[in-house]
């Protein structure tokens, strides 16, 4: 044998113990909760000599075949069975130079330095310590609390110890008058064992030491509870050494996971008052349809409220016979009684519904919708939507009981994709998720043992995850900022400051980009393209600052306002009632009805329904970015009409006629002959724009009644303004100011210009609207 | 223990993936000493998973396992950036040194062989090589267990090729002096 080989075995036979391993995977034990020991003393050398078993020698093995110690460590066994395998251990290992783990029961409860002194004197002077174990039945584990206590000293009455060290020590060990009992521990032993009660070992089985077991009076420590303060203290550095069971992580804010930008309340504010005007009563259409007609009104969309234009309120001239116009309509409303918290459309015709069982797809087709997809997902949070719509992606709680899931959400296909986060993330918590459209890179932070890591993988447009490292982690809290190519900026806070950092996900390179003076608030959009930093709550010094990973430049925002919205936007947010965008490392104003759909995306990804969870179910109503409000110049000023009381009547006469044409309701409206439909059209409109209405719906004068809606769009009469700018005898033109809906929380008017003729004295429309 | 049918799959993707999960480990953890803790985590987790949900959506094993592992060495120790922080300059051994070690390990020592077969002896020469500087452990397990050339070694532990041989043929002229091997 060459040494080559030599080290190749000796490596190989000692490094692991593979059917340890293997075994102990099976039945799902895992190191996690093996601590970190703090070594007590001067130096770790081990010493490998043989003792003999002194204190409890005389002890009866009254079980001639021993006791076997199950998987399930020590407390599974009686204190008598405990003591009797301690013993059959110790005779196996004593000249054992293999280090395991040991629980020490001490004699009588021991001050830390009557512990230390005791656990270093036969490992020259140096002993890892595990787990310290306390008389009021505390324990705290780690090695820096454990450090503290032997260093801080204090009044604590320590009871046992667990400590990691040869065989041989062990047996040296147990020789010692102050040790009662040494025993090997199983990895379950540090959450469920505690030192030996040795009152609940009979007496015929133990002989106790004859010698007293702490010998210097001085050091006696008196066997009675903790002061409070001290039982406080221990208690509460037990806590602070967190369990494995991710049940002392506290769970971040939803404000970055869905998106801080859009506060918490505003969304509920949103979504319990929706657009949809629920005053509004909806009333059902009385009158079939045509029946010689049967392709008439069987596509209407919106229902009628009752008639506003009597028949003889024309101004001298009288609407036909049972003809009552549809002057104002209301729009959808539409409650599909499904259970929501939240609902939006996420393309044109397919909406999103979440609630406490989880996230759904359903299909509207503008009468009834059909549910496409479902998956379970508790608490449910929004991590990122795309900014046009269609895709989004959820997180929630995973199998672990801690958040950890992620589902890929997409309308285009129908379809929830689970992205295996939990495979990454398992017992810890995400705290933090952010996904980038572009670079396809999502980056997740998540919290395990007090220890906050940042994880990062791409995902590609089908939903693979392919995790590609974890390449920052810190006991301090992390937060994503954002995401930009391969770098991921994080927030870490850390001794009263905030400081920023980038990191590259591939190189691991960190570099800090910005240490903030004090704590700031931190919240990221949802495209995870900036982050916007305001001073903490109360403080009166900073200012609100938007971060631009392009620029890596930090952008004031001037003013008061702390509230900025970019909800699905990547680049534009609103910020004091106003639309900005960031280009550059600079912002500018930017009021497009485009970029506002992005920001107020939960109404906008469809052009004509909008959703929302409105009394617990998800309603659905028209959308206000319709493909005619996005495309049309909107007016947000407030409007006041100046039009005479004989020209607003016959713009709502026109507006009527409009209605029942673009709602199909004529046969409701009482118009059921063609003839009765053009003495309607004349009444309102110049016989020039009447002309134009015919043709554009396809009326035939002649034959029987049937017609187009033309393309026309109802409006309702109480939802415009008429701004006359010019009048003469015979004429007048102005502005039809109507209302489009509210945009960026502001009320915003299409307009459409307008001319009235004069025609037999009565004032005409000469517009088709 | 439960199911067959799983524990066979489980043993079976145990004994394919041993080799290249604890390479992977003994290259990331912040400590040699720490990744027998690892492995085991790993492994457990991965039969959790099974367990818990199967294991037919699982293309490549290996890859799953390895993905487990990226987060265990960072989740138990931080081994990532620790490790580079712990470069320690020593003095560097010569080329002509390095040859004459390297001349020595490939001769026959019967010597060896009882050394090897004295377990307690051999146990106190793993431990020596364990109980120093901790990527000792990790050059020794990569280059000798799996196989890995120096300059592999080197690159897996992002250190330099100099750093590796330093302390790799120091530790075996400590161990030379020490046991006389």
């Amino acid at each position: 044998m060459n040494k080559k080989e030599f080290y190749k075995q000796l490596m190989s036979e000692y490094s692991f113990d593979a059917d340890k391993i293997r075994e102990n995977a099976k039945r799902g034990k895992s190191a996690r909760q093996k601590l970190q020991p703090i070594y007590i003393g001067m130096s770790a050398a081990a010493a490998v000599c043989v003792v003999t078993v002194g204190t409890i020698a005389a002890v009866n093995l009254s079980r001639p075949g021993g006791v076997s110690l199950t998987d399930s460590g020590l407390t599974q066994l009686s204190a008598s069975d405990r003591l009797s395998h301690a013993l059959e251990q110790l005779e196996a290992e004593r000249g054992s130079s293999e280090s395991k783990d040991f629980l020490v029961t001490f004699s009588s409860p021991l001050s830390p330095a009557q512990a230390q002194s005791v656990l270093t004197a036969y490992t020259d002077g140096s002993i890892p310590v595990k787990q310290l174990y306390f008389a009021d039945g505390t324990r705290i584990s780690g090695g820096d609390n454990v450090g503290k206590i032997f260093t801080n000293g204090g009044s604590y009455q320590i009871t046992g110890a667990a400590v990691y060290c040869s065989g041989s020590a062990a047996a040296q060990l147990q020789g010692d008058p102050a040790v009662f009992l040494v025993e090997a521990m199983e990895q379950s032993d540090f959450d469920n064992a505690a030192p030996l009660n040795i009152d609940e070992i009979a007496t015929m089985e133990v002989t106790l030491p004859d010698v007293p077991v702490v010998s210097e009076p001085d050091n006696t420590v008196p066997q009675q509870p903790q002061t409070g303060a001290a039982t406080a203290e221990a208690t509460s550095e037990a806590q602070t050494d967190e369990g494995s069971d991710g049940t002392a992580e506290v769970i971040s804010s939803t404000e970055e996971m869905d998106g801080t930008s859009e506060p918490a309340e505003t969304e509920q504010a949103t979504e319990e008052q929706p657009d949809e005007q629920p005053g509004i009563p909806v009333v059902e259409p009385t009158d079939p349809a045509d029946p010689a007609d049967p392709d008439s009104e069987q596509i209407a969309t919106g229902t009628t409220t009752e008639p506003e234009v009597p028949a003889d309120a024309t101004g001298g001239q009288t609407l036909p016979a049972g003809v009552t116009l549809p002057e104002n309509v209301s729009g959808l409303n539409y409650n599909t009684y499904i259970s929501a918290d939240s609902a939006f459309f996420l393309n044109n015709d397919t909406f999103f519904v979440k609630n406490s069982d989880g996230v759904s797809l359903y299909r509207f087709n503008g009468d009834t919708e059909t549910l496409i997809c479902s998956e379970y997902i508790s608490d449910a949070r929004l991590v990122w939507a795309a900014e046009k719509g269609g895709r989004l992606i959820v997180s929630g709680a995973s199998d672990y009981g801690t958040r950890g899931r992620m589902l890929l959400v997409d309308a285009e296909s129908g379809c929830i994709i689970d992205l295996h986060a939990e495979d990454t993330v398992m017992s810890g918590t995400l705290t933090s998720a952010a996904y980038n459209s572009d670079s396809g890179l999502m980056a997740m932070i998540v919290r395990e043992e007090g220890r906050y890591y940042l994880c990062a993988s791409s995902v590609d447009q089908s939903g693979n995850n392919d995790y590609i490292g974890t390449p920052f982690d810190s006991s301090d809290k992390l937060s994503i900022a954002a995401v930009r190519g391969d770098i991921v900026y994080i927030t870490e806070n850390s001794s009263g400051k905030t400081k920023l950092l980038a990191v590259n996900v591939f190189t691991e390179d960190v570099r800090t980009v910005h240490t903030f003076d004090s704590t700031v608030e931190m919240s990221r959009n949802l495209a995870s393209t900036h982050a916007v930093f305001t001073p903490e709550s109360g403080s009166a010094i900073g200012f609100t600052e938007i971060f631009d990973p392009e620029t890596e430049k930090l952008i004031q925002l001037n003013g008061s306002d702390s509230s900025v919205t970019f909800g699905a936007s990547r680049h534009s947010f609103l910020y004091g009632g106003n639309c900005y965008s960031i280009s550059g490392g600079s912002i500018s104003a930017n009021a497009g009805t485009s970029v506002l759909a992005a920001i107020e995306y939960r109404k906008s990804f469809s052009e004509s329904y909008a959703a929302a969870a409105s009394g617990g179910t998800a309603r659905i109503t028209d959308s206000a970015y319709t493909a005619l409000n996005k495309d049309s110049f909107l007016t947000y000023t407030t409007i006041s009409g100046n039009a005479s009381a004989e020209l607003r009547e016959a713009m709502n006469g026109a507006i009527g006629v409009n209605n029942a044409l673009a709602l199909k309701v004529c046969a409701t409206s009482g118009i059921t002959k063609t003839q009765t439909l053009l003495d309607c059209i004349n009444l309102y409109y110049s016989p020039a724009a009447a002309q134009k209405l015919i043709s554009r719906c396809e009326i035939d004068a002649l034959g029987a009644l049937r017609y187009s809606s033309g393309g026309l769009t109802a409006i309702s009469a109480d939802e415009t303004e008429l701004v006359i700018t010019s009048q003469n005898s015979t004429s007048a033109s102005g502005v039809l100011y109507v209302k489009a809906g509210t945009f960026g929380g502001k009320t915003a008017y299409r307009s459409v210009n307008v001319s009235f003729l004069l025609d037999n004295g009565t004032w005409k429309l000469d517009t088709v609207l | 223990m439960g199911n067959p049918d799983l524990d066979s799959y489980f043993d079976a993707v145990y004994s394919e993936t041993f080799n290249s999960v604890s390479r992977f480990v003994v290259s990331h953890a912040a400590r040699f000493q720490d990744s027998e803790d690892i492995i085991q985590n790993v492994y457990t987790r991965f039969y959790k998973r099974i367990s818990e949900k199967g294991y037919a959506d699982i293309e490549s094993a290996e890859a799953f396992l390895i993905n487990i592992a990226k987060f265990e060495c960072r989740s138990m120790f931080a081994g990532f950036k620790k490790r580079r922080d712990r470069d320690v300059i020593l003095s560097e051994i010569d080329e002509e040194q390095a040859a004459a070690i390297e001349a020595e390990m490939s001769r026959d020592q019967k010597l060896l062989e009882d050394v090897m077969s004295d377990k307690i002896l051999a146990k106190q020469i793993f431990d020596d090589i364990m109980s120093g500087d901790p990527t000792v452990g990790q050059i020794f397990y990569l280059h000798f267990v799996c196989d890995m050339k120096l300059e592999e070694v080197a690159n897996r532990l992002d250190l330099k090729l100099s750093t590796v041989k330093t302390k790799l043929y120091r530790t075996i002229e400590k161990q030379k002096k020490k046991y006389g091997i």
